[in-house]
């Protein structure tokens, strides 16, 4: 086995030769005993580590039944796994949702009050005059300001009056000149 | 959604396939079927994304390689199956005044194969049983086509002289 083409022989075992130096090499084992000794001699290694294997490496059907299980657990646990995340992201979803339409609703209750006060940035305030029943009004509003107080009583309301204008004397002196005269 | 039941439909027909490579890497039918079926269910996992269902043994092979490896590196406890190769050495169990069976022989060649190193068992594996070529068992055991070269041709020497004595007996001289 010297020859330039018994070095080809572990290439043509492999099965990597070229075209031309497959034809070349099997022109070359019809001449030399030595490589196609070789060449047989593999063939039946080859077949006899196939029947080997094929023979006696029989592989334990519980294991493939448990493989195949094995298997089928996987995309039912990716299953179960999807569906729960689904429902997860339903979920919250919704909830968001929800806590975004009452933060609304509390914001344009808000916006009412505040509208309906008259003004735009201050919180909406309560008097007492707003909760008393009682209509107070003065003869002249130039001359006094009435506010009704609300007491825990619905009966009873008291009412102070603030004059706005002061009272001149100017009568009453009169008044006593003319007593002494 | 039809390549994906072709594609369940193949990776359950090559269980056995890959049971046996994984066999013929651990030597041991516990670890062979933990190997297995750690790789097919890798591989179930990915089955999406295998396109070219002609490159699925090389694939699949690939995958239980890298389960083994991940296993020899985290478990010393793999160790025994390579240092004890030697051991199930077959010539012994024959004798040449011994008239063997076809059958006989092929479980000398199979247990001959066993004990042949690691790297030039998995190598001459996949070469004469599964019929890869020097290119897809590179790209299994992640090394150079040199190497793989390197390695069957060893393999194939050393078969040479474990089987010579049934070589002999069939072909003479």
């Amino acid at each position: 086995m010297n020859g330039p083409s018994c070095r080809q022989l572990d290439d043509y075992l492999d099965g990597t030769l070229t075209d031309g130096a497959l034809a070349a090499f099997e022109a070359h084992i019809d001449q030399c005993d030595e490589c196609r000794g070789s060449v047989v001699q593999h063939r039946e290694m080859v077949r006899l580590l196939q029947r080997g294997v094929d023979q006696f490496e029989a592989v334990p059907p519980l294991w493939i039944d448990r493989t195949k299980r094995a298997m089928r657990r996987h995309d039912h646990r990716r299953r179960v796994r999807l569906v729960a995340g689904l429902t997860t992201a339903a979920v919250l979803l919704i909830g968001v949702g929800m806590a975004l339409r009452w933060q609304r609703t509390a914001v344009d209750e808000n916006n009412a009050v505040v509208e309906s006060n008259g003004h735009d940035n201050e919180p909406a305030r309560t008097t007492p005059a707003a909760k008393s029943r009682v209509r107070v009004s003065v003869l002249n509003p130039d001359e006094a300001i009435a506010v009704p107080i609300e007491t825990k009583s619905e009966n009873v309301t008291i009412v102070w009056i603030y004059p706005t204008v002061k009272v001149v004397a100017t009568g009453a002196a009169t008044s006593e000149t003319d007593v002494a005269e | 959604m039809g390549d994906e039941r072709t594609a369940s439909a193949l990776l359950e027909e090559h269980l056995p396939r890959v049971y046996r490579f994984a066999l013929r890497m651990t030597r041991d039918a516990h670890a062979a079927e933990e190997v297995a079926q750690e790789a097919l269910l890798r591989a179930w996992r990915q089955r999406r994304r295998l396109r070219n269902h002609a490159s699925l043994r090389p694939w699949l092979f690939q995958i239980a390689a890298n389960v083994w490896r991940d296993r020899l590196r985290r478990d010393k406890r793999a160790a025994p199956y390579q240092h004890g190769c030697e051991e199930l050495a077959a010539p012994t169990t024959w004798s040449p005044e011994q008239a063997m069976s076809d059958a006989e022989e092929a479980r000398l060649a199979v247990a001959a194969m066993d004990s042949l190193p690691a790297r030039q068992r998995e190598v001459l594996y996949l070469h004469a049983v599964e019929e890869l070529t020097i290119a897809e068992i590179a790209a299994v055991l992640q090394i150079t086509t040199d190497a793989t070269k390197a390695s069957l041709s060893l393999a194939r020497q050393r078969m040479r002289v474990v089987l010579k004595d049934v070589f002999q007996e069939r072909f003479g001289g």
